[in-house]
């Protein structure tokens, strides 16, 4: 178990944002956020899983909407205090820790203040290892903890809680809810135990976070630390020559085309976005796909960079990372493959994982 | 006849330009600018119409005049002069998780000596109220705050429903009376509760600095004779009225560089070119797109303050006239280290020690002031070199800012222009328009008259194509009312950019709609019905 301070804060919020892979939406609210709960004298507590009780009761916690919303609608900061009272008198249960959901963009954070608030600890794992837009694409959610019941609660102090058939159901009822209370609220579910969060869950992916962030803001060798400690491989160098946005069924799909420079003069890599990066072909051959990460990274400064701000002439680092191996098995690969995106080829990793 | 003045404070010097009619350029001048900014336009305005009389211009001519300064940049900067401040925030009970004020400079904060509230109400992204607005507290928060001299209101979603804001105006009247200024957000910036907050609190932050601009420029005008409609340059390419630039000083904000930018479309009649600017210590590199810079879809700081301004996409680059050149031939060193202003005092050229990019441009005939026997001792391959390295660096930055592959139109600006050579790598032709000394000045005194429209819509009920109509006639129309010439309006921008994650098929949509100032008469008609950005 160790506090969290602001350092380390803005560390994990690069991080997430590496670790978003386009998507997440952006962790400076949520970090500016955590800051100020630091100010106001609360702690954030990560803890090691493995050093508590597995029996613990635990819950997912997370944001659901549309990041446009929550740069302009900003939390109240309780909303999640409130799903999570509502989960625990729905189950009668009274939860030990909280295990985030979605270690990549602004959901990276919000666990955090929840954890200041109520003084407990977040587990230092999350359901993803990356972000991804569904409620069913969470390996809590394939290795068998159900979201249902979810209790979901707006900066009004309206909450609602939903029990579902399964995952998808879910999605769809969430999603809709949260059209009602304002395009975004903060969600408690996968209510279960520490020990089943970590069987399901992807470990220590916020200490990876904060190492990456690191890496990111100070090493004078980025990319070969990046290499060295999450096995990330610049695949692409080059220029963002067109780009194309077209909205469906509320995500944002397009695709980015990027013209090589240098070593990938005359070649073109196009890289498919949902929200997330999904997939990167070289000269329309599949070279990294979902569920392996996909990153564009400013040429310079290698800052990670969201689906929402990338234009045309900008030079960028294209950089895959493995995936955690939870990804890779076939039921996981059903719901996070490019199949499971409607692309009509399967999934191969672009870089072995070491 | 009638004519219009542009000035343009920058950095180093201030220009004036008088033009005709047609566009024609009739007199220019440049005058250092001053640390009080206000002389420096004293001085130029003197100058171009001593030229004037010269050519038997009648100043009684000049109907119009416009000014792009730096005043308000240099206020926030330097943190002089600003205004005590109370900042209103409708949103409770959203939107406490982060305070006002939270992530700005603290030196900047005790300037304000601000007190901040957050009170009930606020808009959700489709309009509807997150809670009613609460009345009593905007009242009890307005005796409070008496004695402020500015107050910044910004309510959730106001670029979607400024109800709220437009309430709370009226309620913080009835009591605090006129004296006060009121800055509301929908006014000021897009959607980004914080990043519009914190513009809206420079806004009121500004409020002395603007009336002592606006005065300033109206005495220069006035001890010159001039009776003309005044107006500022804001930093879109577009202009405000004077009683709007008292309300939304900080839309004048970097106005400089946009004005360089549009100035170098007029001068060279190209709408689609890449702009080289050089400076005596940088080179900016811009992009025309229909005559108006391209934004840039970054978070701007100004001053410490994170803000969502429209502000030209540029690239600087630590290369000008003044830059100094270090080192042998075989292995030179190209900046960026630059003597800046000391140009006259410290290039060898002018009889100093330190070797810059003008003495090179010098020495190899590319350009001719100062005394080249100055220079003569100077190895040809070391300018060779120096050369060289500076194509590179343009060519380089030329390359960063290019969206095809293609060789593009350059246009050379600017008192360091002599360093981009005419065969550049990346660029179809290099064009050096005459007047490019000039060209802020001229941006400023063509800048057309703007509307712009930026909110969230619904697209499910009525069809993307029925709400983007609606969203171009909105913008049309606010560019009218702004004092736009109704039949020559266009629309110059359209951005659509779907709300992710949220099913319903919403999306926000910006468009900017401008035209050339309508006659006067129109315009003076346009300005009782009040102006609009």
């Amino acid at each position: 178990m160790r506090e969290l301070r602001e350092e380390n804060l803005r560390d994990i919020s690069v991080g997430a944002a590496f670790l978003g892979t386009g998507g997440g939406g952006n962790p400076h609210i949520g970090l500016l956020t955590a800051i100020e709960v630091l100010r106001q004298g609360f702690h954030i507590r990560l803890a090691d899983p493995v050093e508590l009780d597995p029996g613990t009761p635990a819950a997912a916690m997370f944001g659901i909407g549309a990041p446009t919303v929550s740069v302009e609608k900003i939390r109240n900061g309780s909303e999640s205090v409130t799903a999570l009272e509502a989960l625990q008198r729905h189950t009668g249960q009274e939860f030990g820790a909280i295990a985030p959901i979605e270690v990549g963009g602004i959901n990276s954070m919000v666990p955090l203040t929840l954890s200041a608030i109520t003084g407990l600890p977040v587990l230092d794992l999350d359901g993803m290892g990356r972000a991804f837009p569904e409620v069913q694409m969470v390996t809590y959610s394939i290795y068998g903890i159900s979201s249902s019941p979810m209790a979901i609660a707006d900066e009004r102090g309206n909450v609602s809680v939903i029990e579902s058939l399964n995952d998808r159901w879910m999605e769809r009822l969430v999603r809709s809810l949260v059209v009602v209370k304002g395009g975004h609220a903060d969600a408690v579910g996968f209510h279960s135990t520490v020990g089943e969060f970590l069987r399901s869950g992807i470990p220590y992916t916020f200490t990876l976070a904060e190492q990456i962030g690191r890496i990111i803001r100070g090493s004078s060798d980025v990319w070969g630390e990046l290499r060295e400690t999450v096995g990330s491989d610049v695949v692409f160098e080059g220029k963002i020559s067109d780009l194309e946005r077209k909205t469906h069924a509320g995500f944002s799909r397009g695709v980015a085309t990027v013209e090589g420079m240098g070593v990938y003069r005359g070649t073109t890599l196009k890289v498919a976005f949902q929200n997330e990066n999904l997939v990167a072909s070289m000269d329309g051959d599949p070279i990294a796909t979902v569920p392996d990460l996909i990153t564009f990274m400013d040429f310079d400064s290698a800052k990670p960079l969201t689906t929402e701000v990338i234009r045309y002439g900008m030079r960028v680092r294209v950089v895959v990372t493995p995936c955690h191996d939870k990804w890779r098995t076939p039921e996981a690969l059903a719901v996070v493959g490019p199949e499971a995106f409607g692309y009509p080829f399967a999934y191969r990793p672009g870089v072995e994982s070491g | 006849m009638s004519l219009r003045l542009g000035i343009d404070v920058g950095g180093t010097n201030t220009d004036a330009v008088i033009l005709d009619e047609s566009g024609t350029l009739l007199a220019k001048a440049k005058r250092p600018t001053t640390p009080d900014v206000t002389s420096g336009i004293r001085n130029v305005l003197q100058a171009v119409l001593e030229r004037a009389d010269g050519q038997a211009i009648d100043r009684r001519d000049i109907r119009q005049a416009m000014l792009g300064t730096t005043h308000c940049t240099n206020a926030i900067v330097e943190r002089k002069g600003l205004s005590s401040v109370a900042i209103l925030r409708i949103g409770a009970p959203a939107s406490l998780a982060i305070p006002p004020l939270a992530d700005w400079p603290e030196d900047l904060v005790e300037k304000l000596q601000a007190h901040a509230e957050i009170v009930e109400g606020g808009h959700e992204f489709d309009g509807r109220e997150i809670v009613p607005l609460n009345e009593r507290a905007i009242l009890d928060f307005a005796h409070r705050v008496k004695g402020v001299r500015a107050i910044a209101v910004t309510g959730i979603f106001a670029p979607v429903s400024d109800a709220h804001e437009k309430r709370a105006e009226e309620l913080l009247r009835e009591v605090l009376g006129e004296d006060v200024s009121i800055s509301l957000s929908s006014q000021i910036g897009s959607v980004g509760l914080l990043e519009r907050e914190n513009a809206t609190i420079l806004n009121a932050a500004l409020t002395d600095v603007a009336i002592r601009a606006t005065q300033a420029f109206s005495d220069a005008l006035a001890e010159a004779h001039i009776e003309a409609e005044k107006f500022f340059a804001q930093n879109d390419g577009t202009l405000m009225r004077l009683d709007y630039a008292l309300r939304y000083p900080i839309l004048t904000v970097a106005s400089g560089p946009t004005n360089s930018l549009r100035g170098a479309a007029y001068l060279t009649g190209r709408s689609d070119a890449v702009v080289i600017d050089v400076g005596g210590t940088t080179s900016d590199i811009g992009v025309l797109l229909n005559g108006f810079p391209r934004e840039s879809s970054i978070a701007v700081e100004i001053g410490g303050v994170r803000t969502n301004f429209r502000m030209p996409d540029l690239i600087s680059m630590g290369l000008g006239g003044g830059t100094m050149v270090i080192g042998e031939a075989h292995r030179i060193r190209v900046g960026p280290e630059s003597v800046g202003y000391r140009l006259t005092s410290e290039s060898r050229i002018f009889g100093g020690r330190v070797l810059t990019m003008s003495d090179i441009a010098v020495r190899s005939g590319r350009a001719s002031f100062g005394d080249p026997e100055r220079v003569a001792d100077v190895a040809e391959s070391l300018c060779v070199s120096a050369l060289q390295s500076a194509h590179d660096m343009l060519a380089d930055g030329l390359d960063r800012m290019k969206t095809s592959a293609a060789g593009v139109p350059v246009i050379a600006v600017g008192g360091g222009s002599f360093l981009i050579p005419d065969e550049m790598v990346g660029a179809s032709e290099v064009l050096r328009p005459e007047n490019s000394d000039v060209a802020n000045a001229i941006g400023a005194a063509i800048a057309q008259v703007s509307g712009e429209v930026d909110r969230i819509f619904s697209l499910e009920q009525r069809g993307r194509q029925a709400v983007l109509d609606e969203a171009k006639q909105q913008a049309i129309d606010a560019a009218v009312q702004a004092g736009a010439d109704a039949s020559a309006v266009q629309i110059i921008e359209v951005e659509e950019i779907p709300l992710a994650y949220l099913p319903g098929n919403a999306a926000r949509i910006r468009v900017k709609a401008a035209g050339p100032l309508a006659s006067l008469t129109a315009a003076q008609t346009a300005a009782g019905q009040g102006a609009e950005r």
